[in-house]
């Protein structure tokens, strides 16, 4: 990982489409040599048989002199690619010229060659100029051309005229035609190169040296098209060679260089074997053509391979075997060509194995690294390896965003130079090569414009297979919004944790001021209760002297009226003593500890026996669960109660008390049950009220504050209370005390 | 004026610290009625009792050996509280000698602890009826004045 070069990040950030593809400079120029070299030579040719001069029609002194119509031949090919020699630059008219030129020339080739195979004469080569039979050397015919060259006419003249044409499979007839013509053309070059010139050359020097240029250049003229298309982009830049022998194997676009090489290498083979004909004789005609068949199969695979065995096969058979040319040579020779020509198929066919094999692999390795790199990018993270020395030495596309530096600009520098603590990055990457790797190493990546991203950092070493340390591979994910949104949560969360406080301080203040003015108003109850003790005691003292001291002075109604007074005082002073008793059960601390319930209402009924005393009443005391409270106050809670029912059960002939209890969830309800005189429900409220009375007073004494003190004492143990009754069918009250949850 | 001219103190039986008029005069006619009001010192609050007993203020020329059988103490008061004054008397060397019965209106648990843990001698709740109260002076003079034994 982090390693992919340069050109496959590319590769894989920005897929490039592939252009239209001009065709380089060199092989335009190339196409516009061969036409205009053709139509050169051509010309010459023609100027040789309109002055008389032979060595402008042989090229050289007393060989093979060019037919006229091979010289009109090549200037109508030669005319007909110049003028069609840019891919998409011509005329309509451009084009059919240049369409008919080559029609033309492909007739007479076509004419010339059936001449050849039908002996026709139809009078065409002697149409310009008569052909002497002086100076037509090795000539097939007065004035006709070589067979060869009536083929090479034809097949070059029907490749113009398809020049722009392909199959929808992507072949190019164009192309093949030319090179089945290049390659006779070879043919006939080496003809004069390998063989002695006086024995089977029937073709002259500039029309062989013309055809063979001819043929490339057509095959070259349309490099968009089949073999010809060339490899564009970066790789340009790479040589040639360089592409062919390290990465051309899978290219489709190597072929022309693959063949190409195949056809050098035999033809160089060839030569060779010429030059050292003397010293090897015919026993080792194929020597030299092994190595160059290996060589092109190795190299090119199984089509160059197999073509360097058929042009050896061709060459050796041609040029070497006896007799020269084509016919049926010696056993020994054919015995040998076969050997050859199997084994040069098989090598091609192994090298091909080879070829496709390490094809498949590099494809392999191609793959996975575009696959990988394919996840590097698509990384919505920053990803970046350092190396031990802490240069950068890749990033993904995340980590451009993130710096604002694009790729060519971070690969190779500092990457701590990034973030806005240098030192803190450079410290966490000393962690990684201590420990091996860090996780969530928090640092803020400053963006070229200023901005600051918070990152966590996830990084850890990446070795080579050897185990070796290459660098470190590091993640940063962008916590920023998060790190936003935690921040707003805590601006919250203090926001209301300050409301809280706040309403927490007011409550507790005014909790403060409710305790402070209860307790006045307790105080005040006390000491006003306390206050009215005194002269309450002179009212009634001194109304007393004065039935004491005064008595005669005062008749019976005198008498009443300081009586009446007297009774007021009374009554009075025990409201006084009850405002007390039930101040102080609001005002006492209690002193919580476990109580025994049916203890307690044993004592309270100890206390009321003066109250029981000649009334006929049955107390019913049913297990009672034991509590947790203040036992005095309980028992007086439950002699309030018990008084209560004992004064309204007495009316009865049969009064019934139940003391009893049951375990509800959380709590234990008491009751005291009588079958007294009741109340009616709809002032079951005014029941637990401060001198809140259902009955007169002459009929039931008492100033209505028992059960106010129960309300008191129950709620100051958490508890409820409530009651039930009906019109003299007794009346119930309930107390419920928390137990804890234990039932 | 009920009670012993202040300046012209011969013998001294009670010291009533009481600040209100009727009760006062209350108390005195119960004590009256059984014979026990011949020497009685009537103060109308606590600064006035620590006076008379520390021999300060308008008592400084009373002599010393003069020392009532008992002090009766109401604890509401104007100037020193019944506890304060209870409180000094309590913690001098000598006055704690004299036996001391609080007599309050006061029902409070408070207070009747309060004052046994200062070491008062008796403590008693004056009853709002009047029979009562009459009855309970009465029994609370005849104690103090005639069975209970006080130290030379």
């Amino acid at each position: 990982m982090g390693t992919v070069s340069a050109s496959g990040v590319k590769a894989a950030a920005r897929p490039p489409a592939r252009p239209p593809c001009p065709p380089t400079s060199q092989w335009s120029a190339f196409v516009s040599f061969g036409a205009a070299f053709s139509a050169i030579i051509g010309l010459l040719g023609l100027t040789g048989w309109m002055l008389d001069v032979p060595v402008l029609k042989s090229g050289l002194p007393g060989m093979v002199q060019i037919k006229a119509n091979t010289a009109i031949c090549l200037i109508l090919l030669g005319a007909s690619l110049w003028l069609r020699r840019k891919a998409n630059e011509q005329t309509r008219g451009q084009n059919f010229a240049g369409q008919l030129m080559a029609g033309m020339a492909a007739a007479i080739g076509l004419v010339s060659f059936g001449e050849y195979l039908f002996g026709w004469d139809l009078g065409i080569d002697q149409l310009l100029f008569a052909d002497s039979p002086r100076e037509a050397i090795r000539s097939v015919a007065q004035g006709l051309m070589a067979p060869v060259n009536a083929l090479n006419f034809y097949f070059l003249g029907l490749a113009l005229i398809l020049l722009s044409w392909t199959t929808l499979h992507g072949v190019w007839p164009s192309q093949m035609l030319s090179f089945t013509a290049g390659l006779i053309s070879l043919f006939n070059l080496l003809d004069f190169i390998l063989v002695p010139h006086d024995l089977h050359t029937y073709t002259s020097l500039p029309a062989a040296v013309a055809l063979a240029v001819l043929s490339l250049a057509v095959m070259c003229a349309r490099p968009q098209f089949g073999y010809g298309a060339l490899p564009r982009g970066s790789e340009q830049q790479n040589s040639i060679i360089r592409r062919w022998f390290f990465q051309g194997f899978a290219e489709q676009h190597t072929q022309p260089l693959r063949y190409g090489g195949a056809v050098v290498m035999v033809v160089v083979a060839a030569m060779v074997r010429r030059a050292l004909e003397r010293s090897l004789g015919e026993v080792s005609a194929f020597l030299l053509f092994y190595p160059a068949t290996l060589l092109a199969a190795v190299l090119g695979g199984l089509g160059p391979g197999i073509l360097a065995t058929v042009l050896s096969a061709a060459i050796a058979g041609y040029f070497i075997f006896d007799p020269p040319g084509i016919g049926v040579g010696r056993l020994s020779d054919v015995a040998s060509l076969t050997v050859f020509s199997a084994t040069g198929i098989a090598i091609a066919a192994l090298a091909e194995n080879l070829g496709r094999t390490r094809r498949h692999a590099a494809d392999k390795v191609r793959k996975a690294s575009l696959y990988a790199r394919s996840l590097i990018e698509a990384s919505l993270d920053p990803l970046v390896t350092i190396s031990p020395e802490g240069k950068i030495t890749d990033v993904n596309q995340a980590t451009e965003e993130a710096t604002g530096v694009a790729r060519a600009g971070l690969v190779g520098t500092d990457f701590a130079g990034y973030f806005t603590e240098p030192e803190k990055a450079r410290a966490g990457y000393r962690q990684v090569f201590n420990q091996g790797q860090v996780h969530d190493y928090p640092l803020a990546v400053r963006h070229v414009s200023g901005k600051v991203m918070d990152v966590l950092y996830h990084a850890r070493l990446y070795r080579d297979e050897g185990g070796a340390v290459e660098g470190v591979f590091a993640a940063a994910r962008d916590v920023t919004e998060r790190k936003q949104a935690e921040q707003e949560l805590s601006v919250y969360r203090q926001h209301l944790e300050d409301l809280v406080a706040e309403r927490t301080a007011e409550i507790q203040t005014a909790n403060q001021r409710l305790e402070t003015a209860n307790q006045e108003l307790e105080t005040f109850a006390y000491s006003v209760s306390h206050d009215l003790r005194t002269p309450l005691r002179a009212v009634d003292g001194f109304s007393r002297i004065l039935l004491e001291d005064y008595a005669p002075k005062l008749d019976t109604e005198g008498q009443r009226i300081v009586t009446v007074v007297r009774e007021g005082t009374k009554k009075m002073a025990q409201m006084i003593d009850d405002i007390l008793a039930f101040s102080r059960a609001g005002r006492l601390e209690l002193s919580i500890r476990a109580i025994d319930m049916e203890e307690l209402v044993r004592a309270a009924l100890k206390d009321l026996e003066p109250a029981l005393d000649g009334a006929n009443i049955k107390v019913e005391i049913k297990p009672l669960p034991a509590s947790h409270g203040d036992a005095s106050m309980i028992q007086r809670l439950w002699t309030n109660l018990l008084d209560n029912a004992i004064k309204f059960t007495r009316p009865k002939p049969q009064g019934v008390i139940e003391v009893g209890a049951q375990n509800g969830e959380n709590e234990t309800i008491y009751h005291v049950k009588d079958n007294g005189v009741g109340f009616d429900m709809q002032y079951a409220h005014k029941l637990f009220g401060v001198f809140q009375r259902l009955h007169a007073q002459d009929e039931f004494p008492g100033t209505g504050i028992g059960l106010a003190i129960v309300k008191r004492i129950v709620a100051r143990h958490s508890g409820r209370v409530w009651a039930e009754g009906k019109v003299n069918q007794g009346a119930s009250i309930y107390f419920a005390l928390p137990n804890g949850g234990k039932s | 004026m009920i009670g012993t001219e202040k300046n012209n103190i011969k013998a001294l039986d009670i010291l009533l610290v009481e600040d209100n008029a009727t009760d006062a005069e209350l108390c005195m006619r119960a004590l009256k009625k059984h014979g026990l009001a011949n020497n009685i010192l009537w103060v109308k609050d606590g600064a006035e009792a620590l006076d008379f007993v520390f021999r300060t203020g308008e008592y400084a020329g009373i002599p010393n050996g003069l020392r009532p059988k008992v002090i009766l103490l109401d604890l509401r008061l104007p100037k020193v509280s019944g506890i304060e004054v209870l409180r000094k008397l309590k913690a001098d060397e000598h006055a704690r000698l004299i036996p001391i019965a609080v007599l309050t209106s006061s029902k409070e648990d408070n207070d009747l602890e309060e004052c046994y843990r200062l070491g008062v001698n008796s403590y008693i709740a004056k009853p709002v009826e009047f029979d009562q109260f009459m009855d309970t002076i009465a029994n609370l003079g005849m104690y103090w004045m005639v069975i209970n034994k006080l130290p030379s």
